[in-house]
């Protein structure tokens, strides 16, 4: 028996009710990863429904945060801050074989290369993003500085 | 059900009932749920279409016809993959006939799921009525602004354009004033004013003095032959 269907044994087929599935869980964390439902589905409920709730908080005070320039960058800060948890977190879960309540998570071989492609699109989409980021962080960056010197050109001319 | 008859074997190709119903969710347009349930051609035809659509929108800037073809075409793939996750939900076997493992637990999430994309597909509807309504009177309200501008006598005096002293001064267009009678307006303005009739904003004639340095201007309306707004500026 390889290490995929390990998980699946005769005690987990009896408590199967409650047995969570390793693809969801990473599905979930694929794409709602700031959200923090792939640890509600494990099982990690006061973490989970902790990130879930700050999640919704922050699209609601989002809204009403466009006059309140602390208030935005509160919440762009703790938006950042479940962004980054996400990413760990992917990383934290792809290599979790239990859930919450150390039962094993069920995972076909079917269901493992699924989750396989999924890890290389994760690094792929994060390398990408990354990148993105790094070149923005140039460009303005350098429209910043040159906005900057105009300015004290013009303080010159006149 | 399926979950009774988990041995290693058979878990070894089984697919998971949530883990299909997560895919259509987020990635319905793809296709990627049909894949994962076996459906191949079906699922890899719609997930390359998608792919292709995204690097032909990429060139389609300069090609509107393929901008046109690229949009109906994801449009028409929006709508599959709307439809395909009701279908999905009632699905209790993957391609081959075998039966998706589905626990209470992942069946209880996958209802929650249901009842989200319920609401998120309600408020979409209701956001893409309020966006029709919206442009459509943006649009008409437009349209009308156009007609109206193209029924107006817009206009600048040929006697204007020929001249090549100022016609009238910035202190002489100021001066006017309304309910001035229209003879009272072109002595000011030293010349014919034309018929520039209406009850509106929208219904003036401009009239520019001719200097290129010291360019004046006037808008009249008229009313019952008198002014019934002038703005000078």
């Amino acid at each position: 028996m390889d290490e995929s269907t390990s998980a699946v044994t005769k005690e987990s087929a009896v408590n199967q009710s409650n047995q969570r599935s390793y693809l969801a869980m990473m599905l979930l964390a694929f794409f709602a990863g700031p959200l923090g439902l792939a640890r509600i589905y494990r099982g990690d409920k006061s973490m989970g429904w902790g990130r879930f709730w700050a999640f919704l908080g922050c699209i609601v005070l989002g809204m009403i945060s466009a006059t309140l320039p602390a208030l935005a960058l509160l919440v762009g800060l703790v938006e950042i801050g479940l962004g980054v948890w996400a990413i760990v977190d992917f990383f934290l879960l792809y290599g979790t074989k239990v859930d919450a309540g150390n039962q094993p998570l069920l995972r076909s071989e079917l269901d493992a290369r699924v989750a396989k492609i999924l890890f290389i699109l994760f690094i792929v989409g994060l390398s990408i993003a990354l990148v993105a980021a790094i070149l923005s962080l140039i460009f303005w960056s350098a429209v910043m500085s040159s906005l900057f010197s105009g300015s004290m050109h013009f303080s010159q001319t006149y | 059900m399926a979950t009774t008859d988990t041995d290693a074997s058979s878990v070894k190709s089984t697919r998971v009932y949530l883990a299909m119903m997560l895919l259509a969710f987020f990635a319905g347009p793809t296709g990627l749920a049909r894949v994962y349930r076996g459906d191949r051609n079906l699922g890899w035809g719609r997930f390359w279409t998608f792919i292709g659509c995204i690097v032909l929108g990429m060139i389609s800037a300069a090609l509107p016809a393929l901008a046109l073809l690229v949009g109906l075409v994801e449009i028409g793939l929006g709508v599959w993959g709307i439809v395909d996750f009701f279908l999905l939900n009632g699905t209790k076997t993957d391609a081959m006939g075998k039966e998706l493992l589905v626990t209470p637990y992942d069946k209880k999430f996958a209802k929650v799921l249901f009842i989200v994309f319920i609401v998120l597909l309600s408020l979409s509807v209701v956001g893409a009525i309020i966006g029709l309504i919206f442009w459509s009177a943006v649009l008409s309200g437009l349209m009308s602004g156009s007609l109206r501008t193209n029924n107006n006598t817009y206009n600048t005096p040929s006697y204007n354009n020929s001249r090549s002293v100022e016609l009238f001064s910035a202190s002489e267009a100021a001066s006017i004033q309304e309910g001035m009678t229209k003879a009272h307006v072109e002595s000011i303005l030293h010349g014919a004013t034309g018929d520039c009739t209406g009850n509106t904003s929208y219904m003036y004639c401009a009239y520019y003095s001719s200097s290129s340095l010291n360019r004046n201007s006037v808008s009249i309306t008229y009313q019952d032959g008198t002014v019934y707004s002038a703005n000078a500026y």
